[in-house]
């Protein structure tokens, strides 16, 4: 089985550190995380030639196809981010407008979808309800999302075993 | 009553000249100045300016330099000098554009000070036909968490393609009656209605202080001048403390969490407010100005 986590953490943090124990906690799968902040991911200029005229002739040439072919490829996708501003951060926003053409023509059809996001306050289920709402929305089947509520590092180890059964049902 | 009434727009648009949003920001505005109301309108487009997502280094809420050198400053500066605050935006997947989001994160410390206690506020959205709701309601809660005061939000659809915006006129002619009410509020001095969000925002940022406040007492001891932590408070925490085994190194790392907002609610005397009103009505202590702090410490 293949899964892809998307991160759209700006640094190794949190985020990444729940994705990291995840992936140790089920050796047998096929699991990768990518990093948004470390590909070249422009921002969308809001030209609509991606819905108009189709998604190749979008003007900025970077890392989407990749990121498309990886996702057709995978089994599941996990979209995972912090909470900045009681919504999902900014690399994951543009992540969503950037593919805004699946919002039109949606294709994940067989794939599953989870949402995780991480945080210490207030927001983080607006930000799971967008995020299961774009997944929805792009064609995936969402199963239910993961919100952690954790400062450091050593916490985030403690919350994912205490997570483990509703993670290993989610899987 | 001031002359020139100042508005500033924040516009979250990757276009300037084509965007539908800016056209019914400028409609409006253009409506409010034919009611009487003298004003200055300045449109800040963020697709203009260089604005890069956050980092998340935390650097701001300790006191040191922000890391990130472009437009934001100046930015900065617009809005702490301006009467009235605009926020608009169009719809892309559902919510506020990318830009517009590295915008808000960028001001990450702004979201637990009320920098801009007291000013008059609007959102303003266009979609091509749906997703306005989602997205008004997240400008309201953000223009609630800045200490503004909104009149609502504005939206439209049939905004399709950059440039062509068909509902245009329909729209100004619904929302005439709307800058009627604004212009005629802020000539006669008045203040919009209280909303419910701004009661729930408030709740949650005075308890997020005290909680700091009273685990920056428990490390540091009580300060003079400032409010005693409720014994309550520390007796749970204490609990809470010794259920999770938290060190004394995590408590003074914790304590030290949000130093820069810690500061602007002691020196401002808020800790002890129990509700919006009770701290708009403090006044601003002598040594104590807004813009530089706003300014300096990133």
């Amino acid at each position: 089985m293949k899964i892809i986590a998307i991160c759209g953490s700006p640094r190794k943090g949190n985020t990444y550190s729940v994705l990291d124990n995840i992936k140790k906690n089920f050796p047998d799968i096929d699991f990768k995380i990518l990093m948004l902040k470390d590909l070249n991911f422009e921002m969308c200029k809001g030209c609509y030639s991606c819905v108009m005229r189709g998604e190749e002739k979008c003007p900025l040439k970077d890392d989407r196809d990749m990121l498309v072919k990886k996702m057709t490829e995978a089994d599941g996708v996990i979209f995972s981010s912090p909470v900045h501003s009681h919504m999902v951060s900014a690399f994951m926003k543009n992540f969503f407008d950037r593919f805004g053409y699946l919002a039109h023509r949606p294709q994940f059809f067989d794939k599953y979808s989870m949402s995780l996001t991480t945080g210490s306050g207030y927001g983080a289920e607006f930000a799971l309800q967008y995020m299961d709402k774009m997944a929805k929305v792009f064609g995936f089947e969402v199963v239910p999302s993961l919100n952690l509520n954790i400062r450091s590092g050593k916490q985030s180890e403690q919350a994912v075993q205490k997570n483990k059964e509703k993670t290993i049902a989610t899987f | 009553m001031k002359s020139t009434f100042k508005i500033v727009t924040i516009l979250g648009s990757p276009h300037d000249g084509k965007s539908n949003t800016k056209a019914l920001v400028e409609d409006f505005v253009e409506d409010m100045k034919n009611e009487g109301l003298e004003l200055e309108h300045e449109v800040i487009a963020l697709g203009r300016k260089k604005v890069e997502p956050c980092k998340g280094c935390w650097n701001c809420t300790y006191k040191r330099p922000c890391p990130i050198k472009d437009d934001l400053g100046e930015i900065k500066l617009k809005m702490i000098d301006c009467d009235m605050l605009i926020l608009a935006s169009p719809v892309y997947t559902n919510q506020i554009t990318a830009q517009m989001k590295a915008f808000f994160d960028r001001l990450f410390t702004w979201c637990h000070i009320y920098p801009l206690l007291g000013k008059y506020s609007l959102s303003v959205v266009t979609t091509g036909n749906d997703g306005h709701k989602e997205t008004a309601s997240f400008l309201e809660k953000m223009l609630a968490t800045y200490g503004t005061f909104s009149f609502g939000s504005i939206t439209s659809i049939g905004a399709f393609t950059p440039g062509f915006f068909p509902w245009r006129e329909h729209s100004r002619f619904k929302n005439k009656k709307m800058a009627k009410k604004v212009a005629s509020t802020i000539l006669n001095g008045k203040m919009p209605a209280r909303r419910r969000i701004q009661k729930k925002i408030f709740r949650t940022m005075k308890l997020k202080m005290t909680g700091i406040h009273t685990v920056n007492c428990l490390q540091y001891g009580n300060l003079e001048g400032q409010p005693k932590p409720n014994p309550v408070r520390v007796k749970l925490m204490n609990k809470f403390f010794k259920k999770l085994n938290i060190t004394n190194e995590q408590l003074n790392k914790w304590a030290g969490f949000l130093a820069f907002e810690l500061a602007w609610w002691r020196d401002r005397n808020w800790l002890d407010s129990k509700s919006l009103k009770q701290l708009m009505d403090k006044p601003i202590p002598e040594n104590f100005n807004v813009s530089s702090r706003l300014l300096n410490h990133n």
